[in-house]
């Protein structure tokens, strides 16, 4: 542990020790479980309404489980950044909606919309914001840092100007409405701005740890995106552009297996440090539904290598990164159990469909 | 209930010929209309078979996009799908048969594209997306070229069953209608004729009875 950890460290203990009692409100095996056997929705909600959940349910409509979700990981952003030292950790899983808010702005802008109805809430900065700035209304110099970048990675690819103090120019607006966009580029740009973003906010964190934990996702998007690149024989070209350069998986391991059968795939990813998630996989690799596994198994991995690496730290970051994960992940969970049991999938189907990575 | 003409054999012989060609006709659109239910019957069943694969596939399809949207928030999917990259162009021409105007979509280049292996078709990145989403967009893309057919061929069974009544209208016009009348009005003239040749010939005996007898 370096000085600069020590520091940081220092600062998060009564954060940690909140956090520690906050995951034993994480839904366990036996809820879900009990979740996954209900058979009616209002039966699931009476569930979720006797755990932390119960303050997104009131007041909800059973078929409005979006928005159940939403005010749960709403409440537990503001939860947290209640007593986190540095909201920077907290942001770190914000910007992620702000990433989300500027695509639908872009797009909507493209098509010449509003967009209503695809707004997330819970970026770090307001939706109305993000499309007031998309549309030249406002300059970027009040935003945050990552969402100048992300906002201004949109507007250069669109060829609308970047500046803050570039003036509202419906002209070129205009244009942009004359002509067709790249969605794909466009959310490459905004997707390597987003990692970016997350990179340097690791950075400016100073967790060593969480610096890992950001390479191995980036690597496990790398693999998926890889693999997806392959299945739609969209080349070279669109894997060069859909590759996130923050992992330790290097592109040049990518072009290298892109004409490759997926047992070589399996064999190179075997030599590297995803040996154990790989092997796991390659029982499923000529499936048709291979990468959604890999998918599925690497948010697994994912959560379980964060819970293994935080469990050891007692004061820094890393729990309160790694709380926020686990919610993710079940919030991911709880909507692929929620969506399946409104459209009747059968629970086995939802089952296996489960990250399995809450607590 | 015959026509009202004059019975002259001037109208004789008019209706003799309008008798004829309303039988040919009869026997011409009968014949039409036979064939036209023959065609509407496997177009019928091309159309049910057809039908029963589209709604197959479009079921897959939505259980796909059933199975990304448990995988991603429903504006997540909103948002990755807003901006299509692909339209779907046909162009529609038209094509007889029987006599009946049907139409015919021909996917245009672009159009056929859409249902291919293009990745163009995809309008989102890949990082923030679900793999998922790739099968469901793959799924409903299968199905665009069968919609087509489906919606040509239903058309078609449709403006053929407008036929098929219009022609069977036109038969049973004929059948029950015209032809009877004209045979009665036929009848009717050929009667009053031969009445009026009996009186003629009646007049024309007492006239030479009268001219023996020497009575005028």
């Amino acid at each position: 542990m370096t000085t600069s950890d020590l520091q940081i460290g220092q600062s998060y203990a009564y954060a940690v020790a909140r956090i520690r009692q906050a995951e034993n409100g994480l839904l366990d095996r036996n809820r879900i479980a009990r979740i996954l056997d209900a058979s009616e929705m209002s039966e699931i909600l009476r569930i979720l309404g006797e755990t932390e959940y119960s303050w997104a349910v009131s007041d909800v409509a059973a078929t409005d489980y979006e928005a159940i979700l939403t005010r749960e990981l709403e409440r537990v952003f503001r939860y947290v950044s209640q007593f986190v030292p540095d909201l920077t950790v907290v942001d770190l899983f914000r910007m992620k909606y702000d990433l989300h808010n500027c695509k639908v702005a872009f797009r909507a802008l493209a098509l010449g919309v509003d967009g209503s109805g695809l707004w997330s809430p819970l970026g770090t900065v307001s939706a109305a914001e993000i499309w007031r700035a998309a549309t030249l209304e406002i300059g970027l110099d009040g935003f945050p840092k990552h969402a100048r970048d992300l906002l201004g990675a949109g507007l250069d690819h669109l060829q609308l100007g970047v500046s803050g103090d570039t003036p509202a120019d419906d002209s070129r607006l205009e244009q942009l409405a004359d002509r067709p966009i790249d969605p794909q580029a466009l959310d490459a740009v905004l997707d390597r701005a987003y990692f970016s973003s997350l990179d340097e906010a690791v950075y400016q964190i100073g967790s060593s740890l969480l610096t890992k934990l950001l390479r191995l996702r980036v690597d496990l998007v790398n693999m998926t995106a890889f693999l997806r690149c392959v299945r739609l024989r969209r080349g070279l070209a669109a894997l060069r552009s859909a590759f996130i350069p923050f992992g330790d998986l290097p592109l040049e391991l990518f072009e290298k297996l892109y004409n490759e059968p997926v047992e070589t795939f399996v064999r190179e990813m075997s030599m590297s440090m995803y040996d154990s998630l790989i092997s796991e996989w390659s029982a499923f690799s000529k499936r048709k539904d291979a990468v959604a596994i890999l998918e599925r198994l690497g948010r697994r991995y994912f959560t379980e290598m964060c819970s293994a690496s935080s469990a050891a730290v007692f004061f820094g970051p890393e729990p309160i990164a790694s709380y926020l994960i686990a919610k993710e992940n079940e919030i991911n969970d709880l909507r692929t159990i929620l969506v399946g049991k409104a459209n009747g999938l059968d629970t086995e189907s939802i089952r296996e469909r489960l990250s399995g990575a809450y607590a | 209930m015959e026509l009202r003409v004059s019975p002259t054999r001037m109208q004789l012989l008019q209706l003799k010929r309008k008798l004829a060609m309303a039988r040919r006709g009869h026997k011409l659109l009968k014949d039409k209309r036979d064939e036209l239910m023959r065609q509407f019957m496997e177009l019928v069943e091309s159309v049910r078979e057809l039908r029963l694969e589209v709604e197959g596939k479009l079921s897959r399809a939505m259980k796909d996009f059933l199975i990304a949207r448990m995988q991603m928030s429903s504006s997540e999917i909103g948002v990755s799908v807003l901006y299509p990259t692909r339209v779907l162009d046909f162009e529609v021409a038209e094509s007889s048969t029987m006599g009946v105007t049907v139409p015919q979509f021909n996917p245009s280049d672009e159009g056929d594209q859409a249902s291919g292996e293009s990745s163009e078709m995809y309008p989102y990145g890949l990082a923030m997306t679900s793999a998922e989403l790739d099968t469901a967009i793959d799924s409903l893309a299968s199905v665009m070229p069968l919609l087509l057919r489906l919606a040509e061929r239903e058309k078609s069974a449709e403006l053929l069953a407008e036929e098929i009544e219009r022609t069977r209208r036109r038969v049973n016009a004929l059948e029950y209608v015209l032809i009877p009348k004209l045979e009665e009005t036929i009848k009717f003239i050929t009667m009053k004729l031969e009445e009026v040749e009996r009186g003629n010939l009646t007049r024309l005996m007492k006239v030479k009875e009268m001219v023996r007898g020497g009575g005028v």
